[in-house]
Formats: structure tokens, C-alpha cells, sequence
């Protein structure tokens, strides 16, 4: 079936159809938007990038929207948002190493004076843990764990078998505790 | 610096406290990044007047990659924010001026988006996995903005349909979207009519804000017509006024040829 372009589609379309792809458009925004920002911020955009790759994400999902089925909307946000994601991170890697050390936290990683300094820590740390996965496992271990996706929704989301993301989640996991366990021995030989 | 977090009493605390931590991410999106949203679907070609349309052909992650060009090189202040505006088609995206410096080195050498997305990824009529098997991902993936020499050239043909018109006239989107047509153009090998474009640009706005793109590209123009010393004596102008634009390199090439 020819694709028609979202241009195309609109030149052609009487005003109450424009009528309707806005009202869908809207209901997308208020649905996914903040599910969009959170999964970019868990999938490694910094704090820094977050406005601009939300709103990528939502113009790539603007230009292909008579190529999204109603349902899958979800799906393809979180996708683009992946790929965003993706692209920011192998910037940020030619920009700078990962540090070895958990604990160390960059002067923009720490908590504001107002913030529960606590979470906003372990936050930090949770990121770096993150940021040593590679993306495919990563992206699988935010569903599951922070979003808590069954591993079905997660296939389903992410476009992938369900033996794959078994897979990736076994792996991921176990990256995550090896690196839990690390940070661990870390603060007990730093001591209280 | 180093800080130190509180020493838990095993691992599995430990564990618990850093998924719960993630908690933090839960919050709103900013009102401001929620109008962005929205407007995306005008910003995007796929509502708005005729010369809008035309305009997105050449898409709106090259709009965005233009306002990111002016941010890092021309526009300060409330200028940059008004070709913000421009994006946003006319709300106010109360977003702070550095942020859009953040990827200017991206777009500083050409016209491509500083995010490229695999056409797998956005095609939902594909079906094809977006998250690849580990050896198998595509960091050279093709970019979601087509490339195809058919649509640059229906692009171009439909700018070359258009005049300005009074509301073109009248805004910075005016602005943009007559630059759009020329790199339409320009992509589409038509220098001819870039150079036209670029005329029109000029005689429309003497004073906008987008001059200096409009000058690269009409480097860029004057080069691929085999006006070569008209393109190096403009480039020799361009970088005595914007030495430091991320297009300097390239045109310092061009002058070294």
C-alpha cells in the first residue's frame, strides 16, 4: 500500500479531516508526553538535552503520523525516543570517558541544596550504571524495572521477540547487580 | 569531586534504592516543552497555510537545525528566541536561550539534523524491530528526513510554484520558509533557482535575522553553479564577519581549494 506523506495527505484533506488529525494530535500529547520524557530521561538524556530531544521525538512522530496506527502511538515514541537516546549517548561517548568510579559524581550530578540529597544520589549513580549497559539492554531493563513492563509489553513496545527480551533482561540484570555490587564494596571500604 | 552517599547494609537496600530513586524522573513534562509538542504537528509541514507546506518539504528538523545554527552563531538573546517562536509557530516556548546551543557543533557543517533516525525506526508500516540485536545495530543508519533527489525535486518544484506572499513577508517564518525553498532547491541541483530564492530573500527581509544563512547558502549556491570566485570572494566576506560559525571550516576548505 503506497504511504502517503503527511504533507500529502494533508494538501488533500478536507478541513474536517485536518479537524480530526489535530484533535488526535492532541490527545497523543496530553497521553504520551510525559511517558515520553521520562523514558528519555531514563534512557540517558541529560537534563540539559531533555527539551530538545522531546521535541524531536514528536516532530519525527508529527511527519509519519498517517503512518501510525491508532494504538501504536506508544510504540513509536518510545522507539524514536530510543533512537534519540542512542544518537545522544555516542555524542556524549566521543565528548567523554564514563568514569570507573560510581561514587564520583560530576559538579552537575549533585543535589541542589533543596533537593532530598539521598535520592537525587542514588539517582545519579543509577545513571552511571545505566550508562554502562549498552542501549539495547538498557532500554529493556527501564521497561521492566522502572517502568514495570511485563516482558510481553516490553516485546510488544520495542518491536522485539520475547525471547529476546528474556534475554536482555537476564543480561541486563545481572550487569546491574554486577555493578551494584561494586558500588557496594565501594562505599564499605570509603566507610561511614 | 567526589561525594559520598549513606552506606547501606547490603547489597539488595542498595539495589532497592537506586530503582527507587528513578521515582525522581516522575514528573510533568515542562508547559513549556508541552507547547513545543503541540505546535510539532504545525512545525512538521502537516498543518498550515500553502507556503507552509511547501516549506516543511525540506523538513522541520532542518527548521530546527537552523535555529540552532543562528543560536550558536548570529542570534542572541531575543532574537533567538523569536526564531524559537518560529518553530513553535508563534507560541512562546519560554525555553532558555543555551538550550539551544546544545547541539550546534551537530549542525554546523551542512544541512543535515543533528539527530538521524533509521528509517526503520519511524515507519510503523514496516514492522521492523527498532531495537536491533547487539551486533547487528546500525550506527550508520539513514536518516528519517528523505534524501531522495524525487522529493528534493518535487520540493523545489513546488517552491518554484509560490510567491512570497504578504504573510511570508510579514514574519520570521517568512524567513524560513523562503531559506527552505532555496535549500530546497539547492538540494534538488536547481542552483538557478536557489539564487533566485535567495534574491527574493534578500529584497524581502534587507534586515533579517536569517542574512547570514542566507549568504552560506548562496555560497553554497554560487559554488555548485560554477561560479567559483564569486563563491570564494563571498565565503572571504562571510568568515571577516562570522569567524567563529560552525560553517568556517568548511568554507576555510573551500577557500584553500
Amino acid at each position: 500500500m503506497a504511504t502517503l506523506m503527511i504533507d500529502q495527505f494533508l494538501a488533500a484533506a478536507p478541513a474536517e479531516g485536518r479537524a480530526a488529525y489535530e484533535k488526535r494530535w492532541r490527545a497523543i500529547v496530553q497521553e504520551q508526553a510525559d511517558f515520553v520524557w521520562r523514558a528519555l530521561r531514563r534512557l540517558g538524556l541529560l537534563d540539559a538535552d531533555l527539551a530538545d530531544a522531546a521535541q524531536q521525538v514528536f516532530l519525527v512522530m508529527a511527519r509519519k503520523l498517517s503512518q501510525v496506527k491508532p494504538g501504536a502511538e506508544r510504540k513509536f515514541l518510545f522507539q524514536t525516543a530510543f533512537r534519540v537516546a542512542s544518537d545522544s549517548r555516542r555524542t556524549r561517548r566521543r565528548q567523554r570517558e564514563v568514569p570507573d568510579d560510581l561514587l564520583a559524581l560530576h559538579t552537575d550530578e549533585r543535589p541542589g541544596p533543596d533537593q532530598d540529597l539521598e535520592a537525587r544520589l542514588r539517582r545519579a549513580q543509577l545513571d552511571r550504571i545505566l550508562d554502562l549497559m549498552p542501549m539495547e539492554l538498557r532500554a529493556v531493563f527501564v521497561l521492566s524495572e522502572l517502568e514495570e513492563m511485563t516482558m510481553a509489553e516490553i516485546a510488544a513496545m520495542t518491536g522485539t521477540r520475547p525471547g529476546t527480551v528474556a534475554s536482555r533482561l537476564r543480561r541486563a540484570r545481572a550487569a546491574f547487580s554486577e555493578q551494584v555490587a561494586r558500588l557496594h564494596a565501594q562505599e564499605r571500604q570509603k566507610g561511614p | 569531586m567526589t561525594e559520598r552517599s549513606r552506606p547501606v547494609s547490603s547489597q539488595a537496600e542498595l539495589a532497592q534504592s537506586l530503582i527507587a530513586s528513578a521515582r525522581l524522573d516522575e514528573q510533568p513534562v515542562p508547559d513549556a516543552v508541552r507547547h513545543g509538542m503541540l505546535a510539532a504537528l504545525g512545525a512538521a509541514g502537516a498543518i498550515g497555510s500553502a507556503s507552509v507546506v511547501a516549506g516543511a518539504a525540506s523538513g522541520a528538523l532542518h527548521r530546527l537545525a537552523l535555529v540552532k545554527w543562528l543560536a550558536a552563531t548570529v542570534i542572541v538573546g531575543t532574537a533567538g528566541a523569536g526564531v524559537y517562536a518560529v518553530v513553535n509557530h508563534g507560541q512562546s516556548s519560554g525555553l532558555p536561550a543555551s538550550r539551544t546551543n546544545e547541539g550546534a557543533p551537530a549542525v554546523g557543517h551542512g544541512q543535515e539534523p543533528p539527530v538521524t533516525l533509521p528509517a526503520a525506526t519511524v515507519d510503523e508500516a514496516s514492522a521492523a524491530p527498532v531495537l536491533p540485536a547487539d551486533e547487528a545495530h546500525n550506527d550508520d543508519a539513514s536518516p528519517a528526513e528523505p534524501r531522495g533527489q524525487s522529493r528534493r525535486g518535487a520540493t523545489a518544484g513546488t517552491a518554484s510554484a509560490g510567491k512570497l506572499d504578504a504573510a511570508d513577508v510579514s514574519s520570521l517564518e517568512g524567513e524560513v520558509t523562503t531559506l527552505d525553498r532555496a535549500r530546497a532547491a539547492l538540494a534538488a541541483s536547481d542552483a538557478t533557482r536557489a539564487l533566485e530564492l535567495l534574491t527574493q530573500y534578500e529584497q524581502a527581509f534587507p534586515k533579517g535575522a536569517l542574512r547570514p544563512e542566507a549568504m552560506y547558502l548562496r555560497i553554497q549556491a554560487l559554488s555548485k553553479s560554477g561560479q567559483r570566485d564569486a563563491a570564494r570572494e563571498l565565503a572571504a566576506r562571510f568568515l571577516a564577519k562570522h569567524p567563529s560559525s560552525p560553517h568556517a571550516a568548511q568554507l576555510q576548505a573551500l577557500l584553500s581549494r
